[in-house]
């Protein structure tokens, strides 16, 4: 709530700051060319930003950067060439791809019906039969 | 005019297309490269920032340095600029008030005649109102100049600016509440500073 005092001290006040209203300012000449002397330079740095931002990466940059980098391709070039090398020459523990391309369905079942392990068994003592005859 | 629509960072309000664009789209159209935009941010904010620095600081030079780094700062933040998100001119109004902090709290307060300023806005008042006019500007600035600087923003906001005291909380970064007890103070310390200057001011005559 205003109180007399409040209501004087804004009485007092008025005429002054109504000339302080009245009197509105323009800026120097001087700074109106250094602000926009400014402007002009911010705005350069805009249009040279914009100049150098890269395009889209291509695949190979995005693929590295999904996986994390150049270490993680490395590791996946490594898995992918052993794989290959793997279906290309097995060790004799483990059966030949080409070999069991030409087993009949009867054959390959064995490994779900019954177990890697006896499927495994069944295969040699096949192979071992064939050698026989 | 957009000097080129291909370095658009946003959208501009549609307030641009009209007469009178809003400071807003001023300051999307300067990010995106147009430099009339500069210029008309440049018209309209400059002297507001040079306005209340020179009556918080009291000193000219000061008040230019001011308003100059603050409009640097404008036109810095521009691209990132978030229309409709906050008064352009009361982010303007709060980095000026901040800056003026700083310069007092490197310096000691002292008491400087406000310099005349030129180009005054002719108008109809004849010679003898336009000195006493001076005059009272001059009483008035010394006056603000003896109070601490944050009763001084506040009453140069409330008084001289006439912003409502939410945006001066929001300038200030303090409560509308905390606002109305610097301005209260501060006017009644003016009021006060100025009481025996009232009839050598022209008062009496009012």
């Amino acid at each position: 709530m205003m109180t007399d005092s409040d209501k004087d001290t804004r009485d007092d006040l008025a005429g002054f700051f109504a000339a302080a209203k009245r009197e509105r300012y323009d800026l120097p000449d001087g700074l109106t060319g250094r602000i926009l002397h400014d402007a002009r330079q911010v705005q350069d740095g805009f249009v040279a930003d914009l100049a150098n931002r890269p395009t889209a990466p291509g695949l190979l940059r995005s693929l590295r950067d999904v996986l994390g980098g150049w270490p993680a391709m490395a590791g996946l070039l490594t898995a992918c060439t052993a794989g290959v090398w793997l279906g290309y020459s097995p060790p004799d523990a483990l059966p030949d791809a080409f070999v069991i391309s030409t087993l009949s369905q009867e054959n390959i079942d064995m490994f779900d019906a019954d177990g890697l392990t006896t499927g495994w068994i069944e295969y040699n003592a096949f192979n071992e039969n064939s050698i026989v005859e | 005019m957009i000097s080129d629509q291909s370095l658009s960072r946003g959208s501009v309000p549609s307030a641009v297309t009209s007469a009178a664009p809003s400071d807003d789209a001023l300051l999307v159209l300067f990010a995106n490269g147009d430099q009339q935009a500069a210029q008309e941010l440049t018209g309209r904010l400059g002297p507001r920032a040079f306005g209340v620095a020179l009556r918080v600081l009291g000193d000219r030079s000061e008040a230019e340095d001011v308003a100059q780094e603050a409009m640097m700062r404008l036109w810095r933040i521009a691209p990132k600029w978030q229309p409709g998100k906050a008064k352009v001119s009361t982010w303007l109004y709060r980095v000026t008030m901040n800056l003026c902090l700083d310069i007092k709290r490197r310096q000691r307060a002292k008491i400087v005649p406000l310099d005349r300023v030129p180009d005054l806005v002719d108008g109809a008042q004849d010679a003898v109102e336009q000195m006493q006019d001076t005059a009272r500007i001059d009483a008035l600035q010394a006056a603000l100049m003896t109070l601490p600087n944050r009763q001084r923003q506040a009453v140069v906001l409330r008084h001289i600016e006439d912003l409502s005291n939410p945006e001066i909380a929001e300038i200030m970064d303090i409560s509308t509440e905390a606002v109305e007890s610097l301005t209260a103070r501060g006017k009644r310390a003016l009021s006060s500073a100025l009481a025996g200057r009232r009839t050598e001011l022209g008062y009496d005559d009012d």
